[in-house]
């Protein structure tokens, strides 16, 4: 991979549309960290769910390290009551089947949208806030 | 044959042709955007697609998941 960005502008807006599509069917924030981590992988999904301070409790971060061949897919509390850590297991499956074979994007956007399919829950008026 | 049709027939046709080959070839890839190959370095940019500044990210204080699961492939 030379230097330079990780994906390419349509590639982006693939993720970005799954990410869009994951949270209305979900109702829980997606986001996608890929790159080298300063330390270790999952201490990186944890300040990165850090950052998103509100709203983490209700985030999936899945943080990528291809230089490592390592993910990570990390849940907030109240997301990780949606999303198990068996529903997380099988969004990675997904991902790294198609990593394996090259394709980082399209690894990217059938994970979230494993992801959200196992996440999926009704609302109810008492615990979602109304639109 | 004149001096033009030489050049013509045997420097600017290969030339073409070649031209037109190439772009045949690495149009694709240009289209595709980066190909990820798996067991080579990294080298693209950190990148947090559907998420905050990273700059602002690596200042913020980390914040303990709820669950999640690691991967390798």
């Amino acid at each position: 991979m030379p230097a330079g960005d990780a994906f390419s502008a349509a590639q982006v807006e693939a993720i970005e549309r799954a990410i869009a599509h994951a949270h209305a069917e979900s109702d829980l924030t997606y986001s996608v960290f890929v790159g080298a981590p300063d330390g270790d992988l999952r201490d990186q999904g944890r300040q990165l769910l850090g950052a998103l301070g509100a709203d983490a409790d209700r985030s999936v971060v899945v943080v990528i390290d291809p230089a490592h061949r390592r993910l990570e897919i990390l849940t907030g509390p109240t997301a990780a009551r949606y999303l198990d850590d068996r529903a997380t297991a099988l969004g990675a499956m997904s991902m790294t089947s198609s990593f394996a074979a090259g394709d980082l994007a399209g690894g990217i956007v059938a994970g979230l949208h494993t992801l959200s399919e196992h996440a999926r829950h009704p609302r109810t008026l008492h615990t979602n806030p109304v639109d | 044959m004149s001096t033009v049709e030489i050049l013509g027939w045997f420097v600017l046709l290969p030339l073409a042709l070649y031209v037109v080959i190439g772009l045949l070839v690495y149009t694709p890839s240009w289209v595709r955007g980066p190909k990820y190959r798996p067991g080579l370095s990294w080298w693209a940019e950190p990148i947090w697609i559907g998420g905050r500044d990273l700059e602002a990210a690596a200042q913020s204080e980390s914040v303990r998941e709820g669950g999640g699961c690691s991967a390798r492939w």
